[in-house]
Formats: C-alpha cells, structure tokens, sequence
C-alpha cells in the first residue's frame, strides 16, 4: 500500500462525509473502511499531514459548523453542537474558539453590520 | 478611535465577518487599520494580545471559509481562478496553498467532495473523477 496514498484516502473520505456521518467519525471506522489498522493509518497521517487525524476530524467539523453559522441563522448553538456530534454544548464552543479565536454565538453576532 | 462595550478586537471581528463577499475579498488588514483609525502595527499588538493569534490570520480563515462556501454553492461552477480573485488573491496558486493549508485538499477537489456529500447512494465517487483531470494536474504544482 502506498503511504501517502492512504493519507489522501482518509483525507478524501473526511471531506466526502456528510454532517450526520462526520458527527460520529473517528479514526478506527475509517481505518476499518480502507482496510488499514488504526494506528497505522494515525501514525502514517500525522507524518504527511503535519496534523493528528482526530484533530483532522474534528477541524472539519468546525469548519462545518462555521458554513452553518453563515447560513443558517435559526439554529442554536446547542442543535449546532448535537447535529456536529459534540456530547457537551460547551466543549464544542472550546474547541470552536480555539480554532477560529472567537466563541460561535459571538462569531454570529458579529456578522450582523452595524454601519 | 471610539471604544465600545465590545472590545477593539471584537470590532475588528465585526468588520471582517459582516463584509460580504465582495467586500470581504478587497479587505487587507491596511484598510482595517486606516477604516479604524490605528496604525497597522497597534492593531496587529492589540489583537494579537486580546485574541492570541494575528488578525491576519483571522482575516485569511474568514476568506477561506467564505471561500468553500463559494466553492460549494456556485452552481454553474465559478471557476477556482474567479473564486480567488473574488476572494482578494492575486495569485491562484497561492490562494490553492493558503486553502490546502486550510481544508487539507485542493480547492478544485474540495468542490467535488462538496457535491458527493449531496450525492444519492449508489453514486461511486470514481464517476465524478473523470471530470477533475484537470484540477489534478493543477494541484501537482503546490
């Protein structure tokens, strides 16, 4: 198998997940589907990407929920932190703010221009 | 400047998220600077302090998001060279890095991910790969 080969195919399935699928990825379920051990595919991804895969996952799930947020003005923070598969409201808006530096109720805040 | 209850950095946050895309695109943190009445390198000390990381880095993971939002939704396939100048780039090879940087992949191959997360089942992602020969060959130089 080759090596960066691999790292793209979990890159490329990432990335083709819908919401509801990505919310409950996690390294051994796509190490399961490209029929690679687990920690094989971690330590292969972390070579070539200069990323963890779990942090991998869990940087697209914000992007995602930063896509939500400027679209979709209606749904709460709370729905937003079940819909991406976050057990807890607030450590999905630790881990919102530690990416973009910004909580996500604020980030939508903040789109509304005044003057 | 006037301080608000909301913070410096908080304004400076406004003023990026609020643009919409065509004002977002032309924004360059000299412009934030001379719109809020402070020279580049306060603002940079400021927010750098408030918010611990540059605003320029702000400023680029608002473009970018906006960016694949563009790449997601244009429906008669903005091409990637329009979505960069949109997005105030004057290099499509460099807006191709910073957004690799960014979502992991490529913008061309990032719009087809987009369209297969809408795809019904039964679609194998290899049908829509005959049509990215030439966003592959693009992406080789990065």
């Amino acid at each position: 198998m080759n090596r960066p080969n691999i790292v793209q195919q979990a890159v490329d399935f990432i990335l083709t997940q819908k919401i509801e699928t990505l919310a409950n990825l996690s390294g051994a379920k796509i190490a399961g589907v490209l029929g690679v051990n687990t920690y094989y595919l971690a330590q292969k991804f972390k070579d070539h990407q200069n990323i963890t895969l779990h942090r991998f996952i869990l940087r697209e799930k914000l992007h995602r929920a930063a896509f939500l947020l400027e679209k979709k003005q209606d749904l709460t923070i709370v729905d937003l932190a079940a819909k991406l598969g976050f057990s807890k409201p607030g450590h999905f808006e630790m881990e919102f703010n530690r990416y973009f530096a910004i909580e996500p109720a604020q980030y939508r805040n903040l789109k509304t221009r005044v003057i | 400047m006037r301080m608000t209850e909301s913070g410096f950095s908080d304004q400076v946050m406004r003023f990026i998220l609020s643009r919409d895309n065509e004002e977002l695109g032309e924004l360059t943190m000299l412009k934030i600077a001379c719109k809020l009445n402070i020279s580049q390198s306060h603002l940079y000390h400021i927010f750098q302090t408030e918010k611990k990381i540059p605003p320029g880095k702000f400023l680029m993971m608002a473009k970018m998001i906006r960016a694949a939002i563009l790449l997601e939704e244009s429906a008669e396939l903005l091409p990637i060279k329009i979505i960069s100048k949109k997005m105030g780039f004057s290099s499509t090879d460099y807006f191709t890095r910073i957004f690799k940087e960014h979502f992991g992949t490529t913008p061309g191959k990032y719009r087809d991910y987009t369209r297969q997360r809408t795809m019904p089942q039964g679609k194998k992602p290899d049908d829509l790969k005959k049509n990215t020969g030439k966003e592959k060959n693009r992406s080789k130089k990065t």
